[in-house]
């Protein structure tokens, strides 16, 4: 049992002025063993991109020690130092080389690179002209085949399409399980850190809080979030992600109800409103992902439509039959302008089912894990 | 990964262009039309009794590359800013690879130059030789200040602002399309030495004197020395805040 990176006492201490100071991460220890995976979960503004960023040494610690035992590579944004005017295959060779591949590793990856990103008919187009997710998926691959004994990488699920961040994620396990790389894995996204990650250090203000099993910290971190953001109002949730050219204000129940109570098969109706900058978009795409308390994943509600022009856009989503078993559910609201994402917001709206039959609510709260009903008749079989 | 970052620029900078490679054949020909005119017909500088064109032609070389990898150098910390913030890789080579990407359009003017010298002077072929220390020391300089710049504007963004009227400042009081006695027959004998803290006034004295075989000024040398200060000094700035450039920018 060899570890791959140490990091003791660690502490980012920014000036703000006036003999005022701010830490960014205070007094970190932590420690990743050889082929393992460790997953960094916490709130925005925990820490955790200063942590990545202290250790692929693009800002340096006020204090502590960090060992890196081997190269060390990091993906922290998917497409930096792409350069939009050089096509895909100029891209693969610079961006390999400035992420610290020689041109030899370069070469011999190539046709995997290629190959991962699915891009072979457009590599001698400029990247500028390439779909966003193809630009990610290439961007994505050339991080993927770095081979350094740490990798480092930064919520860089957040794009791209579900099958394409299906096979990050077996890349990266990959990695770590057949080439004994280890990897500092950062997402929102719970249950990628459940399947990939061994180990998970949850971070709140600068500071490692809790540190174990995946689903474990996860769930705890979970109850602490629900509890959190609960009672906020989305129009004042200032942790969104996007470009900010629109911003969703509004996510209410319509017409039917008040309260956030639900009956299993009742019918949901929200309103969903969001405000748009003066910036200039023609379609705009509304996605509600539907998550249980545990922050599985359920479903997803959408819907484009071409921008009326107005500063406000308000849109009604009628869900006839609400067939949830009985617990707690939320939505998480992506809102994209001409397929780029102008606004996230995790956690935007909380609701509760109940179901009339008690006894199906006890089985729904002793699991905590609550799905969904489908439709099933049983009839006997003739032997 | 210093050609890598050059090559980026150089694809980039010649991307969606009309001309391309035009730009580096007109511009400075065009600066060289607008200096006869100016210098030659209307002010008629003397010019150490070499062709005009050919004198000229010789400083804008220098100059052109100068200015270019200076300019180019001082802003490239804050125009990849996105980049320092996300990946890392040796700071300086952002600096640094912008000398190589000059070296497209100094070939150019080069060539250019040569047909005019050729055409033009009576030029000493050996002398020629003298090009590449010589430009090794514009390097020198234009890097130790760009150094100097692109680390100091990660805090004081004005430099920015400053440079282009430096530049401006700097070519007047170069002798590029005029002879350097025009300035130093002005100048009491103590502060001879004062023109040559300017790299560029002793470099391109030292070039033509070589070059068509003309006297040059002993202190001359000092230029060339200053360049090499101001490159170890940019060198030895440029690593003191290195690691606070993600922090700062």
């Amino acid at each position: 049992m060899t570890n791959a990176l140490e990091i003791k006492g660690l502490s980012k201490e920014y000036k703000l002025g006036k003999g005022k100071s701010f830490f960014a991460l205070k007094e970190i220890d932590l420690s990743l063993e050889k082929g393992k995976v460790l997953g960094l979960i916490g709130h925005n503004g925990a820490g955790k991109s200063t942590l990545l960023k202290i250790l692929s040494r693009i800002t340096y610690p006020s204090s502590g020690e960090i060992d890196v035992y081997g190269k060390l590579s990091s993906l922290l944004e998917v497409g930096t130092g792409f350069h939009p005017e050089l096509s895909g295959r100029e891209n693969i060779y610079l961006n390999g080389s400035i992420l610290g591949m020689t041109k030899s590793e370069i070469k011999e990856r190539f046709a995997d690179i290629v190959a991962f990103a699915g891009v072979e008919e457009f590599l001698d187009l400029p990247v500028k002209r390439y779909s966003s997710g193809m630009y990610v998926r290439l961007a994505f691959a050339v991080a993927a085949h770095l081979d350094a004994e740490v990798l480092l990488i930064d919520e860089v699920l957040a794009v791209g399409d579900a099958e394409f961040q299906k096979r990050c994620l077996q890349r990266m396990d990959s990695l770590s399980k057949e080439k004994e790389r280890s990897i500092v894995f950062v997402s929102h996204n719970m249950s990628a850190i459940v399947k990939l990650c061994d180990e998970v250090a949850w971070l709140e203000k600068g500071q490692i809080i809790a540190r174990g099993a995946p689903q474990e910290i996860i769930d705890q971190y979970l109850a602490k979030t629900a509890e959190l953001n609960r009672d906020i109002p989305v129009h004042l949730r200032d942790d969104r992600e996007g470009d900010g050219r629109a911003k969703i204000v509004d996510i209410s129940i319509a017409k039917n109800k008040i309260g956030q109570f639900f009956t299993s098969g009742s019918r949901l109706n929200l309103a969903v409103k969001f405000e748009l900058s003066n910036a200039k978009a023609q379609n705009f795409k509304l996605e509600l992902h539907l998550f249980n308390s545990r922050g599985n994943y359920l479903s997803t509600f959408s819907h484009s439509a071409h921008l009326s022009g107005l500063k406000h856009e308000s849109w009604l989503c009628e869900v006839k039959d609400l067939n949830l078993m009985p617990g707690d559910f939320f939505f998480n609201a992506h809102l994209y302008l001409d397929g780029q994402r102008a606004d996230f917001v995790g956690r935007a709206f909380y609701f509760k089912v109940i179901d009339e039959k008690s006894e199906d609510n006890e089985i729904a709260i002793s699991r905590q894990n609550p799905g969904i009903y489908l439709l099933n008749t049983w009839t006997t079989l003739k032997p | 990964m210093l050609y890598n970052f050059a090559y980026r620029d150089y694809r980039a900078r010649y991307a969606q262009t009309l001309l391309g490679y035009g730009w580096a054949i007109i511009q400075p020909i065009m600066a060289a039309a607008v200096l006869f005119f100016l210098f030659h017909n209307l002010l008629k500088v003397e010019t150490q009794g070499v062709a005009f064109l050919s004198f000229t032609f010789s400083g804008l070389l220098f100059w052109n590359y100068f200015a270019f990898v200076l300019s180019q150098s001082s802003a490239s910390l804050i125009s990849a800013q996105s980049m320092l913030q996300k990946i890392y890789f040796p700071r300086i080579i952002l600096p640094l690879s912008k000398g190589l990407l000059g070296l497209v359009e100094l070939s150019i003017t080069l060539v250019i130059f040569l047909f005019i010298a050729f055409a033009d002077a009576q030029v000493e072929s050996l002398g020629l030789l003298s090009f590449i220390p010589l430009i090794i020391s514009v390097l020198a300089a234009a890097w130790g200040l760009g150094l100097w710049l692109s680390a100091l504007s990660i805090r004081y963004r004005d430099l920015q602002q400053a440079l282009p009227f430096l530049l401006q400042m700097l070519f007047f009081i170069s002798p590029i399309a005029y002879s350097p006695a025009l300035v130093q027959e002005r100048l009491p004998e103590s502060m001879q030495a004062l023109y040559y803290l300017n790299p560029i006034s002793g470099i391109l004295e030292l070039f033509r004197a070589a070059l068509f075989n003309l006297e040059y000024h002993p202190q001359a040398w000092l230029s060339i020395l200053v360049a090499f200060l101001l490159f170890i000094s940019g060198w030895w700035y440029f690593h003191r805040v290195e690691r606070k450039i993600a922090d700062l920018i």
